[in-house]
């Protein structure tokens, strides 16, 4: 590697680290009530036994929620990366493969049929996750013949398991009555139930997707090429692509499956990282992930704070954070 | 025949004039609320046509039914009906085609607790009911009498009235809802009320600050375990204290006379509180 690259990369580096800091920061003073950065700090040092009201918003709201939307942020930006990697799509995103749509049928399934209580309350998140892990299945298994995926037959294959699935939950809320607004929270996303208990059940996702992405980045840097170039090259394209796909459909189900549906981060990030950071997955993997986290938990910061002390729910500003500002990247680059 | 006088012209919450030769024999009633003021109010065997959630009083169960939610225009035209009542909220994608098919249509639109009084006498007359809704309607103006001449020295409990407990943000009852106002006539203080109008989603940082000492839940009881279990819902004081009620929802939300059996009911609660 050329030292000005590396130089380049130390800078960034450095860049996203402190775009991480000063994030958390803000997330934890943030919010419906404000807490000064100091009283954050002896919160922090006094652990979290204390009873007081302050404590309370810090470690068991304001720490869990922040982490959850961190992870998320990652998961989906890690979704987003690899898909638009294999795809060689601009316009693809980890909801494009039928995996939301499979997990808001599968949770509005859960909510009408009254599963919001069971499994002490992982009932809607577990209906959520293996509907969202079978529309995938559906969606490869359409795609796949004689053992080759086809990745543009991929494409359209998602889109239309994902039409269907969206008008079997139009039905759905249709037939609801008065379970309607329920699941509508659900569907438009949100951290508002993060718990201690979810960021642990999220986490090996988080390491696996972080993991998984890296060592396919040499695969997917070759995908750039082409599916023949990758080959000639002498990968797998078979096994790297059924791999590519399920460790992003993991990652999305996981996401989706606690936090409802978020969209934007997962196509939009990957593009700003690439723009910022370059394109080699080998540093597209941490960057995107670091932006991701850093986006989605902005978001959610925003989501508590600016109606307080009402919630809005975290997809509207992920949206109203990020189109802006991909918009001015494209501007800059004179694309539009 | 009641001793009133056809015809006459009614004005509903819309301020739109209705004239009516005689009383009307085929109402139809597109809510569960409308539906109930028109039986308490003594015109039941006037209404020929109500909508599938209509669960009250039994005997409505058994009219023809024009839709739920959703009002099927079609059903209300061939009831041929010669009153039409619908709620302005509730209805509000279906007004506009009533309208235009020129029925004969009043509309309700209560937000306080003596709007649900001036619901009552609107149907009351259209129905050619006025003494019974009258007396019924006294009743809402007896309850604020009462909760004026009472000692404004008293401690008010803070209440919330929430429709969910989990998963968060619970969906609180804020301002222009009847249930605030029954709070508040109650002997209590709405502890969600300068949040939003109507019910909202409140942040679980602010419920934990508003701390209220009592909680009004249509979740029925034995949904009621993850308040005892989440790490900062088990925190509130109305938890910790077991001042968690469950309560039937059509006593709070529907604009009917059984919101004084709600209001009875929050009474009861809030004084047992207020006593220790």
């Amino acid at each position: 590697m050329p030292s000005g690259s590396r130089r380049r990369y130390g800078a960034v580096g450095v860049l996203l680290i402190v775009l991480a800091v000063m994030t958390a920061v803000a997330a934890l003073c943030l919010g419906s009530e404000i807490l000064l950065p100091q009283q954050v700090w002896r919160i922090l040092r006094e652990g979290s036994s204390s009873s007081d009201s302050a404590s309370v918003i810090v470690w068991q709201l304001r720490l869990p929620r922040m982490t959850m939307a961190a992870m998320v942020g990652v998961l989906l930006s890690v979704a987003g990366v690899i898909l638009q990697g294999l795809l060689r799509n601009d316009l693809a995103d980890p909801y494009t493969i039928g995996v939301s749509p499979g997990a808001a049928m599968g949770a509005s399934a859960a909510v009408l049929a009254g599963w919001e209580a069971r499994w002490h309350g992982f009932g809607v998140p577990l209906a959520a996750f293996v509907c969202a892990i079978a529309a995938t299945a559906l969606v490869l298994m359409v795609a796949r013949r004689e053992g080759v995926l086809r990745v543009s037959v991929f494409l359209l294959a998602g889109i239309v398991v994902g039409s269907f699935m969206w008008s079997a939950v139009t039905l759905m809320l249709t037939l609801a009555g008065a379970d309607v607004g329920r699941v509508l929270f659900w569907l438009m996303g949100s951290f508002a139930d993060a718990e201690w208990t979810r960021v642990r059940l999220l986490l090996p996702f988080v390491v696996l997707g972080f993991v998984g992405l890296r060592a396919m980045a040499y695969g997917l840097n070759a995908f750039a090429l082409g599916e023949e170039s990758a080959a000639h090259l002498g990968f797998e394209v078979e096994k790297l692509k059924r791999w590519a796909i399920v460790l992003a459909a993991l990652c999305t189900a996981a996401a989706v499956s606690v936090s409802g549906i978020i969209g934007f981060v997962g196509l939009v990030v990957p593009h700003i990282a690439r723009r910022l950071f370059g394109a080699d997955h080998r540093q597209l993997f941490w960057s995107a992930a670091v932006l991701g986290a850093v986006l989605m938990v902005w978001a959610d910061t925003l989501a508590r704070s600016i109606a307080r002390p009402a919630e809005i729910p975290v997809g509207v500003i992920t949206a109203l954070l990020g189109a802006p500002f991909f918009i001015a990247l494209l501007r800059r680059e004179r694309l539009v | 025949m009641p001793p009133t006088t056809f015809p006459r012209r009614i004005t509903d919450f819309r301020g739109k004039t209705l004239t009516l030769k005689s009383p009307p024999r085929r109402v139809v009633s597109l809510t569960p609320g409308t539906t109930e003021v028109l039986f308490a109010v003594g015109a039941g065997k006037q209404v020929v046509g109500v909508t599938s959630y209509c669960d009250y009083p039994p005997e409505a169960k058994r009219l023809p039914k024009v839709g739920d939610m959703r009002t099927n225009v079609e059903a209300v035209v061939a009831l041929r009906p010669d009153l039409v009542v619908a709620d302005g909220v509730l209805n509000r994608r279906f007004i506009p085609t009533l309208e235009r098919l020129k029925l004969p249509l009043l509309v309700i639109a209560p937000k306080t607790w003596l709007d649900v009084a001036r619901v009552i006498r609107l149907l009351g007359a259209a129905t050619g009911h006025d003494r019974q809704a009258e007396s019924l309607a006294q009743r809402f103006h007896q309850a604020e009498r009462e909760a004026r001449s009472r000692s404004a020295s008293a401690t008010k409990p803070g209440v919330l009235f929430t429709l969910n407990v989990e998963p968060l943000p619970m969906w609180v009852a804020g301002r222009d809802l009847f249930v605030d106002d029954m709070i508040r006539l109650a002997g209590g203080r709405n502890v969600a009320e300068d949040g939003g109008t109507n019910y909202y989603p409140l942040s679980a940082e602010a419920l934990l600050v508003r701390n209220p000492d009592i909680i009004i839940t249509t979740v029925p009881e034995n949904r009621l375990s993850p308040l005892y279990e989440h790490p900062v819902l088990k925190r509130l004081k109305a938890v910790q204290n077991k001042q968690v009620y469950s309560v039937d929802s059509n006593l709070f939300v529907r604009p009917t006379p059984r919101l004084l059996r709600g209001l009875e009911l929050l009474k009861t609660i809030i004084s047992k509180a207020q006593r220790g």
